[in-house]
């Protein structure tokens, strides 16, 4: 699937009036491309996602969902930022929502729900609610659940903000395992850098609200990537390069918060 | 388990010291009359059939009342609680509604409906209908958008949102609703009672004080209260059982 935004714009109505969270963002999304969305918080990042997924019509320009020609699987399927787990169902009938959604049937949703959980190391979860489990594990079902739909693209709204570090780190590994193994056009917002980098082919920096791409830089690293890569010095490069690219709205964002 | 012995300390003292002033003090023999002589009264009132009969008429009324106030009750809640637009429509005239003390509508219900069984069921019907109303319109209100994104996105069709997000998200608080207007309708089913019925609770409570039997005022007033906490305990059970993701948390 391939994602082309063209001059996206999307206000909100406020209580003081329109405010636009996006203004004249353009980008694509190649086929089968792992790509990265950073920017400052706050920016408008979510917005852009849900636009992608179709959850919010853009006020102004096009968002153009093109499918790989005979591609009949369900176009988007996103991961919520904090999980969006329904708290009133077990892990299993959550993953499963999709499915169930899509008319699936009871028993054979139920039991594909169970297979992808036993991938996770979630199996002997199933039956549990979503408060019984915990922060890491809540976010591996989140991903399940949109997994089972195999979608041709994936969307992710800052998945691991809310995990430990070695935690994330697991999910980071876990989350290149699945791509590598079955590759399909993943964006991944986030505003952890190193993450950004370590994950995507491409990473696409949007400046503060109202977002624009502010720059798209290409990440070199081969594939299939390893966790080590986050420390080699190309990455740890780019890293700072975006850094330098966010520093000054993030030192503004910084002063008027205080 | 402390907890509970000190509970049963105070309960047998409380009982002791009533038996007492029932039995030696004047004041106690009118006011007061000894448990022992409660209970006594008791037996002999469900042996006669009085405390069963009025406590069907209570029970039917309490019961056709708020089943009466809790249908439309749960609908415009539902619709209130979705229609962002029609709860700011009607807000004042809700809240002025709500605020109007019912019992004082008993009078002009009265006048509607006669005197008799529609008119208590009536007033019985508006006290509950309010707090299940405005407790449905909430329990939808502060379910998560998130929520609905996530049926949004994997494709759920309207019904579907219905029966896995609207329900479910607003039933912890649709109970502690069911559970004010039940209370409330207890009061004002016996307040009704008082006023206007020759059977009930209320009826039973008011005619042994004009006829000066404290016992059988006790043994009407302790079955009203084995009411309301028959209310409570149910549906403290029934929000684990419903909804065992939450931990009740009911004020």
């Amino acid at each position: 699937m391939r994602l082309v935004c063209e001059d996206v714009g999307v206000d909100f109505a406020g209580s003081q009036g329109v405010v636009p969270a996006l203004r004249g963002v353009t980008f694509e999304v190649r086929d089968r491309e792992f790509v990265s969305i950073v920017g400052p918080t706050g920016c408008g990042k979510t917005t852009l996602l849900k636009a992608l997924a179709g959850l919010r019509a853009p006020t102004r320009g096009t968002i153009q969902r093109i499918p790989e020609p005979g591609d009949a699987r369900p176009e988007t399927a996103l991961v919520f930022q904090d999980h969006g787990l329904f708290p009133w169902l077990t892990i299993v009938d959550n993953v499963a929502f999709g499915l169930e959604a899509r008319g699936t049937p009871r028993a054979d949703r139920r039991r594909r729900a169970e297979e992808i959980l036993e991938t996770f190391a979630l199996g002997a979860f199933a039956r549990a609610y979503p408060h019984q489990l915990s922060v890491g594990m809540r976010q591996k079902a989140a991903l399940a659940r949109a997994l089972l739909l195999d979608p041709q693209a994936l969307l992710l709204d800052e998945p691991f903000a809310s995990v430990d570090f070695q935690t994330r780190l697991l999910l980071h590994e876990e989350l290149l395992r699945i791509w590598t193994g079955s590759r399909r056009t993943v964006v991944f917002v986030t505003h952890d850098l190193e993450e950004a980098v370590l994950l995507a082919d491409r990473v696409v920096v949007l400046t503060g609200r109202p977002a624009r791409v502010r720059e798209e830089i290409e990440i070199p690293l081969a594939r299939p990537r390893r966790l080590e890569d986050a420390g080699r010095r190309e990455a740890d490069e780019i890293k700072w390069r975006i850094w330098r690219i966010l520093e000054h709205e993030a030192r503004l964002r910084l002063a008027e918060s205080a | 388990m402390k907890i509970q012995a000190a509970r049963i300390a105070i309960a047998v003292t409380i009982l002791a010291a009533w038996e007492a002033a029932g039995r030696w003090t004047f004041a106690g023999q009118i006011f007061f009359p000894p448990p022992s002589a409660v209970a006594a009264a008791a037996v002999r009132m469900v042996r006669d059939g009085t405390l069963p009969r009025h406590l069907a008429a209570t029970l039917g009324r309490l019961i056709a009342g708020f089943v009466a106030g809790a249908i439309p009750a749960v609908a415009i809640g539902a619709w209130l609680g979705v229609s962002r637009r029609a709860r700011r429509i009607l807000d004042p005239f809700l809240a002025a509604a709500h605020a109007t003390p019912k019992i004082a509508v008993f009078p002009l219900l009265l006048l509607l409906f006669g005197l008799g069984e529609k008119a208590m069921i009536a007033l019985v019907g508006l006290s509950a209908f309010f707090p299940l109303m405005l407790n449905t319109c909430e329990g939808v209100r502060q379910i998560d958008p998130t929520y609905f994104d996530v049926a949004r996105s994997c494709g759920a069709s309207t019904a579907r949102t219905v029966l896995r997000v609207i329900v479910p998200g607003s039933v912890p608080m649709m109970l502690v609703g069911v559970r004010l207007a039940l209370t409330i309708a207890l009061l004002l089913t016996i307040a009704a009672e008082i006023l206007t019925a020759k059977t009930g609770l209320g009826c039973l409570v008011w005619l042994s004080w004009e006829t000066l039997r404290t016992t059988d005022l006790f043994v009407a007033l302790l079955t009203a209260s084995a009411i309301g906490v028959a209310i409570r305990t149910t549906f403290d059970r029934l929000l684990g059982r419903l909804a065992p993701w939450r931990e009740a948390r009911v004020p």
